[in-house]
């Protein structure tokens, strides 16, 4: 009976510490990986600001929520940042419509090498980080409100008898339930709709597409907008369940590119999978297993150290080596997407 | 075959084979360069010409057979080893250093300069600079050969395209050279650079005793330097003999003129037709004196073609006469000088391609012309983007054009045969129902009895009443189902007549060897 107790308990120990939270950080990452990899697919670069558009549009966020909560308007258990989503996302889309206009359109209407417009998205990606520290500063903000916990480590002791609980914060159910809703909206949207139709014939044959009859603006304006509304929601969830600080939007492009490469960059479904590869490999190698296998192992076996295979303060390297690991071994990803 | 004796021989190539999986590119090819020769290498596309070229020069390991240079074994050699050994070779498309000036580009070229070396460069600069200074003189003396002074500190990446081509002769100038293949040194070129590049190719065989051998199209370029002329088609050697009599040969000319069909019995021949409409410029689709061409040189010169309803009208021709880009001027990818295009009778030449598109023209290009990660029904669906109505009646059309396709409708276009995405590229430009269908080259790298089913589809389509025009490779076969042909030399109609007509024409059968 013990043993059963022991294993349970080391079943719930990895889902509070290394499932959850992976899931919970692969959904972001995906939202962010699928914004990188549908600019790649039709623009036909590497957006680097993509990770400071998410900044900008959680800073919106951020602002209307805290007006939103200063005039008293609240969601009840569900964070105020919700309802101020939307406002953040429309702000986003204006701000990259702009930018294309300002910048990337002028490399386009050159037919720029794709090397000259990532270099132009490196600018931008430092004037997004200046504004966005510039407006609400550097430090750490929080915006989070309402109920903070689905399911709460305390209750889930005293309702199973565990020594270990199991925690379920809002945030992270959130994150995954919106991104779901997200998938879905993109997946309709890409196979099911003309518009889709259009920026899946342009990603995939450009001149034929033209020939078609698709009008290449306007499937740029649709992709600029998807990416501004995945970016924003992607930002804002990660604010949510972390904490918003404009310098980590900056540390995620490296995972989210990881992200996107890992899973074949230009392919939807391949962002999505690389998402969680990127966020489960960081959270597994990271993870203290301790206390893991005091609970598996005889007594005597227990061990000393930590049992960590790397400390979390180098959960970047993970990222770094799986990009180097996929573009040695397969660059084409894992849905074999186009090769950089 | 005249054998020569081997003392004269400076190539032989014996037995040379090379396969590409199961496609023969070249098989069992036996030829052989005397000294001081100019020899000219000619046939159909995809005749081998450049695999042969290839392996000669090391780029390619033969599956078998072997290459002698002055009775030496170099079979298998890398490109490196064959050059110092004298045997260079220069690309269709010329490769330049584009940011280095001319003279730089040619002093690059001997092996070994001692400057290469850091421990040189900085204990023997004496030697180095005396060293660098021989090799100056002696680009000055190439540039001053080729006449390309005015340009010799230019960098060579604004040379004009005949300009590059010079400098890749020039090039060979700078080692001692046995032996230079040409590829195609003539292709975009224009005549008068083209004499040039000629005069030169000529004053180096006389004066320096080089040996030439070289692709070329322009058969009035071979018959003034090439004896003797080698034709190839299919991967081996059909020809052999001085420039009149290998265009004169009958093989030769029926190489050109492509495969005849495998089964006649699916096909009707257009009959029942008293000639063609007298009057063109009432047709559907009508090009008119079109002039114009890429880059400052015209490649269409005044040339007409046109497709009236419930015609299948083809454009056939040399290699380089213009036929794609007459095709490319309809459509508006191309920019006319001067010239008319009317759609049904209406002036279309000013619009773009997209709005021509919009106007009832439907354009299948020659390659990329399917969406290789979207299913077949979703390709057929992106060829009728503009269409608002329901799609149905028209998909069931196409259905019922390529059976074929019913039961693949749900695969990756990507995942298909070469035949079946022919289809699917015709289905997807017939979705928008067209008012005229355009095709650039359909059964091009397609195995004979699928080039078979391709045209019979083709004559399909224009019995459901849409007027086709294409652009073949293929003449006997095209202008077998053709209403009316047109042969472009140059840029210019040489011939226009029912395909029937043309066929039987013994000058037209001629013209397709570019004379």
């Amino acid at each position: 009976m013990q043993a059963v107790t022991d294993a349970l308990n080391a079943v719930v120990l990895l889902l509070n510490f290394v499932i959850v939270p992976g899931l919970a950080y692969g959904s972001q990452l995906a939202l962010g990986a699928l914004g990188i990899t549908l600019v790649f697919g039709i623009l036909r670069f590497a957006n680097f600001a993509h990770g400071d558009t998410m900044a900008f549009g959680a800073m919106v966020t951020i602002l209307v929520t805290w007006w939103l909560q200063s005039i008293g308007v609240s969601l009840g258990p569900l964070p105020t940042a919700l309802l101020a989503l939307p406002v953040g996302i429309l702000a986003t889309i204006v701000m990259v419509m702009v930018t294309d206009k300002l910048v990337y359109r002028h490399y386009r209407h050159q037919k720029a090498a794709p090397v000259t417009l990532m270099i132009a998205s490196i600018g931008v990606m430092f004037m997004m980080n200046g504004i966005v520290r510039f407006v609400i500063g550097p430090n750490d903000r929080n915006f989070l409100d309402g109920e903070r916990f689905i399911i709460r480590a305390r209750d889930f002791k005293a309702w199973t008898g565990l020594n270990e609980g199991l925690s379920v914060k809002v945030s992270q159910g959130l994150t995954v339930v919106i991104m779901l809703v997200c998938v879905a909206g993109l997946f309709w949207l890409l196979h099911k709709t003309r518009t889709g139709k259009a920026m899946r014939a342009y990603s995939d044959n450009e001149d034929l597409a033209l020939l078609s009859g698709v009008d290449p603006d306007r499937v740029v304006r649709v992709t600029w907008i998807l990416a501004a509304i995945l970016a924003t929601i992607a930002g804002t969830l990660y604010g949510l369940d972390k904490s918003f600080k404009p310098f980590t939007y900056l540390q995620l492009l490296l995972p989210m590119f990881a992200a996107a490469i890992v899973g074949g960059i230009g392919s939807p479904i391949g962002a999505i999978a690389g998402g969680y590869v990127v966020a489960f490999s960081e959270v597994v190698i990271t993870y203290a297993y301790k206390k893991v296998f005091i609970y598996l192992l005889p007594q005597s076996l227990e061990p000393q150290g930590l049992m960590q295979l790397l400390s979390t303060d180098y959960k970047f390297a993970v990222s770094f080596m799986i990009l180097v690991l996929v573009l040695l071994v397969k660059p084409t990803g894992i849905v074999k997407g186009k090769v950089l | 075959m005249p054998r020569h004796d081997d003392q004269t021989d400076i190539v032989s190539v014996q037995r040379l084979s090379k396969h590409f999986g199961g496609l023969k590119a070249i098989d069992n090819v036996s030829i052989h360069i005397s000294r001081g020769s100019i020899t000219g290498l000619i046939g159909p596309n995809g005749a081998g010409k450049t695999t042969l070229f290839n392996t000669i020069a090391g780029l390619y390991a033969p599956t078998f057979g072997t290459v002698l240079l002055d009775g030496e074994d170099i079979t298998g050699l890398k490109p490196h080893r064959l050059f110092a050994k004298g045997l260079l070779r220069t690309f269709q498309i010329a490769h330049e250093y584009s940011r280095m000036s001319v003279i730089e580009n040619l002093m690059m070229v001997p092996a070994g300069q001692s400057g290469e070396s850091l421990v040189h460069a900085w204990f023997r600069p004496g030697q180095v600079a005396l060293e660098e200074d021989t090799i100056y003189r002696k680009a000055r003396e190439v540039i001053d050969f080729l006449n390309l002074g005015a340009v010799a500190d230019e960098l060579a990446g604004n040379l004009s395209g005949g300009q590059k081509k010079l400098l890749e002769l020039g090039r060979t100038m700078m080692v001692d050279a046995r032996i230079v293949f040409l590829d195609e040194v003539g292709a975009g070129v224009n005549r008068t650079l083209l004499r040039e590049i000629g005069d030169a190719i000529i004053k180096l065989n006389r004066e320096k005793g080089y040996t030439f051998c070289m692709i070329e199209h322009d058969m009035e370029f071979i018959r003034r330097l090439c004896d003797p002329v080698i034709c190839m088609a299919e991967g081996a050697v059909l020809a052999v003999g001085s420039a009149e009599e290998v265009q004169n040969n009958e093989e030769v000319i029926e190489a050109y003129l492509g495969r005849g069909l495998e089964n006649k019995a699916g096909f009707q021949a257009p009959q029942n037709r008293s000639g063609t409409k007298p009057d063109r410029s009432s047709c559907a689709l009508v090009g008119e004196e079109m002039v114009g061409g890429y880059a400052g040189s015209d490649i269409l010169k005044g040339c007409a073609v046109n497709v009236d309803q419930g015609e299948i009208a083809v454009i056939v021709g040399p290699n380089g006469a213009g036929k794609s880009t007459a095709m490319k001027a309809l459509l508006g990818m191309l920019k006319l000088r001067t010239g008319s295009v009317r759609l049904n009778g209406e002036e279309i030449s000013h619009l773009s391609v997209q709005e021509r598109i919009a106007k009832g023209i439907a354009f299948t290009p020659q390659n990329g012309n399917i969406f290789l990660s979207m299913s077949v029904r979703e390709n057929l669906e992106m060829g009728a983007f503009l269409r608002e109505d329901d799609l149905d009646e028209t998909l069931q059309q196409i259905y019922q054009l390529f059976p074929a396709l019913v039961t693949i409708q749900n695969r990756l276009a990507g995942e298909l045969s070469g035949g079946q995405r022919q289809q699917v590229a015709v289905g997807r430009a017939l979705m928008s129902r067209p008012s005229v269908l355009l095709l650039d080259e359909p059964t091009a790298g397609v195995s004979p009895i699928v080039m078979d089913d391709l045209f019979a589809r083709i004559l399909e389509v224009r019995n459901a009443g849409v007027p086709v025009l294409m652009v073949e490779q293929n003449a006997r076969q095209s202008l077998g189902i053709a209403d009316i042909g047109f042969v472009l030399v140059v840029g210019e109609n040489r011939h226009t007549d029912t395909g029937q007509a043309l066929l039987a024409d013994p000058e037209v059968r001629r013209s397709f060897l570019g004379g």
